[in-house]
């Protein structure tokens, strides 16, 4: 079972929002976007108690924008697929099922509106497949049975959830526990336990001047106080209940609130996936918010992977880059606002991309990158050097690219395409502005190559590339917005007077005596030019790194910013935060 | 109630298929009620999937759904008790486009249907009335024929009518009813996808009448059984009255044969007295071709066969109704408990005249045009209802219609008693309500009638035929109501079976039963009809009718025949009254 679509319109901040999940769905996007929305959009449908959720629903939950525009209802609508993989999802919906070549599907409606007479009310619907001509029938209490939504809150206390009283998860969990036939046992040891604490004489004196100076009100004067280690009541057994885990390493059991607020959010969320898998339900629905919630990354990534293997559809939202980057590009969703404030979703069109491009945008996410998704902005650069540099270029001229949402990315060569394709406004719409360096112009049509790849120059520009003169080619991509720097970011800085800086990394390195060679082979100078050459030899990568830090950690010695890259962060921060059309537009 | 060792068996089968021969008064919807609830009760079809229902009129599905629900049952998502119309009606609805039918269809009104089939027989040359092209029409459907297909019985012009026929009905996007079992079949059969989803659904089929089916509805029954975990098909040959119309007696056999079903005979009668029960396993005994079954009766009291000539029909007619009087006197108390049965509809018309003199009421179904629905039976419980809005047991009626109709299902899951609650709060709420029988209409608008049909119908042309005919209704209260000078609430005690001798034909006394039967033109040309008396087929159905017509009486049976019965001079008594010996008759005083 999957969920194909989904469309909102009209409710709360969604104007008309259409997104197409996939297994795992990752919802990304800044605060107060509505990812929590779309979540209880989804759980007035599933919801097993959206008939509660429901009576909640108001007028005010109808979209202002189509409030004033004489809209006066909303609708949720919701494509379950692949139904023909469970028999009994089939029967479920038996009389309104759809077809799409082998796959078998329901379109499950929930529209709020007003009656006849004024009333509003929120109906639920199994809508008619398409193409056929028949009614829409009611989403019954026994059709939502078989696929229900489980929602876990994003504010959540472990502490509340863990005891075994009041509402809380554990609680529920315990409310169908029998222990009749271990009851008798347990308390016949709690009885003993109680004994040998009353042998303490401490305890023994507390207990009686308690109870010395309460006799004169008890009526009678009869009655005794003890201190007990539990109660003895049958009844109160279960409520004293608490969870407990002993690590390896530790010596004893600890209550799960003694243990570090990340683990109890592990231990809230297998919780929940348990009161799952015991409710008996075909396939449910999971939405959790926030699972990151006090996780270190590696914990992060195992939750992920796990709630991946449940089969069902399992919908996420995060601020977490490392939840995120374990995705599959395809179930990464991105809610943003548009020009006019409204949200719309982003996601990867895969009708739209090739599939190498899927692998390579996998690979970048999962190297650390996956960030860049979080971005109003996002520079894409050659390689690592500029990944390192940028920040402090960006601070020397008054900017803060994480304040702006701005996201270095490394093309690392060939991945411009896959990363400029993704973010397109048919996929991602986040604005790009891209740096590239103009050496490689000199013996490869590659760039040409991969602007073509993305549809931003045609078939003859790519073609006039081929075989021309570096300045052609540079001319071509400079003219779709692309910013050059001259040769490469060694030759950029040094020549603005960083090459001192790089010199002494050189001989820090080692490899002084290596550059001298270098350049008396080659008939080259100890100048900017003839320096940045060296650290491009393919032998001398290992140098780039330790330089690019050297830069960064002097930009506000040296004083000075490179031309392309201050104008591709100016460029950068205009889009990200003046509300400035995206180059995709 | 408990259960024989046999109901027993047939109940505690929840998988396999198994076909049950049903004798007359055997219990049989006691059984399969409480086979249904067992299934129910021990799981054996898992949830979400459901179990599948089907009876040959809307009535008998009523009863049924009444039954379970008098036993608490509640899952009514998961079980289909439908008709093999409105079953056909429910697929096509669902997934007609697949071949090619609209599924928001209409189903034709037999006026327009009329109008087509005149029009067709002056256009072409076929030499015969346009009501008998209809009923051929109907035949080629009962046997799953459309144009286009081979079939050796049609002349070229018939089939160009027939096909033109289809055709005006398909633009018009119109079914008739013997589409709605063969393009459902055809559905089932042409379609994998609507065939996977059915047959997965309905997980075990129970099947009453089968003895009824014609070849259509025996393959519907089989799609849906053979993949199902088990069924029970329900029958008894000896039952079998409608071949006339299509129904196929040896269905029965035939898929017990398909299905490699087990047979299980319930011959034990519950209904009749002794004499009775074995005056009529001689009668249907006589038949050499018939399969044998044991009947027995398990009432001990002897009961009343009585036998009695007389030189006409009014003399027929004279005594009869004595009889009846002196019955309503002294052995029963409501007159619906008693029954005058005739093979043919033009031999009432004595016994009619008779009562009306006499003063006996009576109660002729035949003479009404609505179709027995649920929202005739809702609508005459809201009038009831209308006379005491106080009146527990009326509104427990409306509630029990209510349910029967399988109505607060389709009006949303709803609580049946919300509903007649509402009905009544509805029907208070409206002061001066004028109860007379041409003030229906008021009544059943009050009650909020209307909004009930369009939310609980299934589709636009399902609501506008149960409106039709619920307006039927209101014309035959008002003209029942005229003719025998009674009030409302007595009209609509009528309509429900009480309070009026019932005037029934043979094939009408099917499924009923009363205490006393007055069975009368029994003469040999009459029943067995002379039509039938040279073909031994038609012979036996003859034989059947009288079976069925004497089965139904609990207590007593009255045989007679007039010797000049109108129009025919010296007629003999019916032979089957002869193949019944005399010892098992009582003594008539006249």
């Amino acid at each position: 079972m999957r969920i194909r679509k989904i469309k909102i319109k009209n409710y709360r901040n969604f104007r008309d929002l259409e997104l197409y999940p996939a297994q795992t769905t990752i919802l990304i996007g800044e605060n107060n976007v509505g990812k929590s929305n779309l979540l209880h959009a989804l759980r007035l449908l599933f919801d097993p108690e959206a008939r509660r959720l429901e009576s909640e629903i108001s007028e005010d939950d109808i979209n202002d924008a189509a409030r004033s525009e004489g809209e006066n209802s909303f609708s949720i609508t919701v494509e379950i697929g692949d139904l023909q993989e469970h028999q009994e999802l089939e029967a479920n919906f038996m009389p309104r099922i759809a077809q799409d070549s082998d796959e078998t599907y329901v379109t499950i409606e929930g529209r709020y509106e007003p009656d006849e007479v004024g009333e509003y009310s929120f109906k639920v619907l199994v809508l008619s497949p398409e193409g056929r001509y028949n009614d829409p029938i009611p989403f019954s209490d026994r059709m939502r049975r078989y696929i229900p939504l489980y929602y876990l809150d994003a504010v959540r206390d472990a502490r509340r959830e863990m005891r075994a009283t009041g509402r809380g998860a554990l609680a529920q969990l315990l409310s169908d526990v029998k222990l009749e036939d271990v009851e008798e046992d347990v308390l016949t040891n709690i009885r003993k336990a109680n004994q040998a604490l009353s042998q303490n004489q401490d305890i023994n004196n507390l207990a009686e001047g308690i109870g010395d100076l309460l006799s004169p009100y008890i009526p009678g004067g009869q009655g005794e106080v003890s201190m007990t280690v539990a109660t003895e009541d049958p009844a109160q057994l279960v409520k004293g209940l608490r969870l407990t885990l002993r690590r390896q390493s530790d010596f004893r059991a600890y209550d799960m609130y003694r243990h570090g607020t990340g683990l109890q959010n592990l231990v809230l969320i297998a919780m929940f996936r348990h009161r799952i898998s015991t409710a008996g339900a075909i396939q449910p629905i999971l939405a959790i918010e926030e699972p990151e919630a006090h996780l270190h990354p590696q914990a992060q990534r195992c939750l992920f992977k796990n709630l991946e293997k449940i089969g069902g559809p399992v919908l996420l939202t995060t601020h977490s880059p490392t939840i995120a980057e374990c995705s599959n590009p395809l179930g990464l969703i991105r809610l943003t606002f548009t020009d006019q404030n409204q949200i719309t979703a982003q996601q990867i069109d895969q009708s739209k991309m090739v599939k190498d491009d899927l692998k390579l945008l996998a690979r970048m996410m999962r190297s650390g990158h996956a960030d860049a998704f979080f971005a109003r902005a996002i520079i894409i650069v050659e390689g690592p050097s500029e990944v390192i540099a940028l920040p402090a270029f960006a601070d020397q001229i008054g900017h803060r690219l994480d304040r702006d949402g701005i996201s270095v990315v490394p093309a690392n060569g060939n991945a411009f395409s896959c990363i400029l394709r993704s973010c397109s406004s048919d996929h991602f719409s986040i604005p790009t502005i891209v740096v590239f360096d103009t050496d490689v112009l000199q013996h490869s049509n590659d760039l040409l190559k991969q602007a073509y790849k993305v549809g931003l120059i045609n078939k003859e520009a790519r073609n006039a590339g081929k075989n021309a003169p570096a300045e052609l080619r540079q001319r071509i991509l400079e003219e779709v917005g692309w910013i050059p720097a001259v040769l490469n970011f060694e030759e950029e800085v040094a020549r603005i007077g960083y090459l001192q800086l790089i010199l002494e990394v050189i001989e820090e390195a080692g490899a002084m005596l290596s550059l001298e060679n270098f350049l008396t082979e080659n008939d080259l100078r100890k100048d900017p030019h003839g320096v940045a050459q060296f650290l491009n030899e393919k032998r001398r990568k290992s140098l780039k790194v330790p330089v690019a830090y050297a830069v960064a950690e002097n930009v506000e010695t040296v004083g000075k910013v490179p031309h392309c890259f201050e104008r591709a962060i100016k460029e950068a921060v205009k889009l990200a935060t003046g509300g400035e059309t995206a180059i995709w537009g | 109630m408990g259960l024989t060792p046999n109901q027993e068996k047939v109940v505690k089968a929840t998988t396999g298929h198994y076909v049950v021969l049903a004798g007359p008064g055997c219990g049989k919807t006691h059984t399969i009620t409480e086979k249904v609830l067992y299934i129910f009760e021990k799981e054996s079809i898992q949830e979400p999937h459901g179990l599948l229902a089907v009876t040959f009129t809307d009535y008998a599905a009523r009863v049924m759904r009444a039954r379970l629900c008098s036993k608490g049952f509640r899952q009514w998502n998961r079980i289909w008790v439908s008709t093999f119309h409105s079953l056909g009606r429910y697929i096509l609805g669902c997934y007609g486009s697949d071949i090619g039918i609209r599924e928001d269809f209409e189903i034709i009104e037999s006026h327009k249907r009329n109008m087509i089939l005149r029009k067709l027989a002056n256009n072409y040359p076929i030499g015969f009335s346009y009501d008998k092209l209809g009923s051929l029409f109907e035949k080629l459907k009962r046997e799953g024929i459309y144009p286009g297909q081979d079939n050796d019985y049609s002349l070229p012009h018939i089939s160009k009518a027939y096909e033109e026929y289809n055709h005006i009905l398909r633009e018009r996007n119109l079914l008739d009813f013997g589409d709605l079992v063969a393009l459902a079949v055809q559905l089932l059969q042409e379609s994998d996808f609507v065939n996977r989803l059915f047959t997965n659904f309905f997980r075990y089929v129970v099947v009453d009448e089968f003895q009824d089916t014609d070849k259509q509805q025996l393959e519907m029954i089989r799609i849906f059984a053979e993949p199902a975990v088990g069924s029970t098909i329900v029958g008894d040959d000896d039952q079998s009255i409608f071949e006339w119309r299509g129904a196929l007696r040896q269905n029965v056999y035939k898929i017990k044969e398909l299905l490699g079903s087990t047979e299980i005979v319930l011959g034990q009668n519950f209904r009749s007295d002794k004499v009775i029960v074995e005056a009529a396993a001689k009668v249907i005994g006589f038949d050499p071709k018939r399969r044998k079954k044991d009947m027995k009766s398990v009432s001990r009291r002897k009961g009343h066969l009585y036998r009695c000539g007389f030189h006409d029909a009014d003399d027929e007619a004279e005594y009869v109704v004595k009889w009846i009087k002196e019955t309503l006197e002294r052995i029963v108390h409501d007159p619906g408990d008693v029954a005058v049965i005739v093979r043919n509809h033009y031999r009432k018309r004595w016994i009619v005249q008779e009562m009306d003199r006499i003063g006996v009421s009576w109660f002729d179904r035949s003479r009404l045009r609505f179709q027995d629905s649920w929202e005739t039976a809702l609508a005459l419980s809201i009038v009831e209802l209308a006379h005491d809005p106080t009146s527990s047991l009326f509104l427990y009626r409306v509630m029990a219609s209510v349910e029967e109709g399988g109505l607060a299902y389709r009006l949303g899951e709803k609580d049946a008693l919300d509903l007649a609650l509402k009905i009544r709060d509805s029907l208070k709420a409206s002061e001066d309500l004028d109860l007379y029988p041409d003030n229906v209409r008021d009544v059943l608008n009050a009650a909020g009638m209307a909004e009930i049909i369009r939310d609980a119908s299934a589709g636009i042309s399902d609501a506008r035929r149960r409106t039709k005919n619920l307006e039927k209704m209101m014309k035959d209260i008002f003209s029942e109501a005229k003719k025998h000078q009674i009030g409302l609430l007595d009209v609509v005690n009528r309509f429900s079976g009480h309070g009026a001798v019932q005037v029934l034909s043979g094939h009408q006394a099917k499924g009923g039963e009363f205490d006393v039967v007055f069975f009368i033109g029994l003469e040999d040309g009459v029943l067995p009809d002379y039509h039938s008396h040279d073909d031994e087929n038609k012979l036996a159905e003859e034989r059947r009718i009288f079976y069925v017509g004497l089965t139904r009486a609990r207590k007593a049976a009255y045989l007679t025949y007039a010797v000049n019965r109108p129009g025919w001079a010296n007629a003999k008594p019916s032979r089957f009254i002869k193949t019944i010996s005399d010892e098992y008759f009582s003594e008539v005083i006249l």
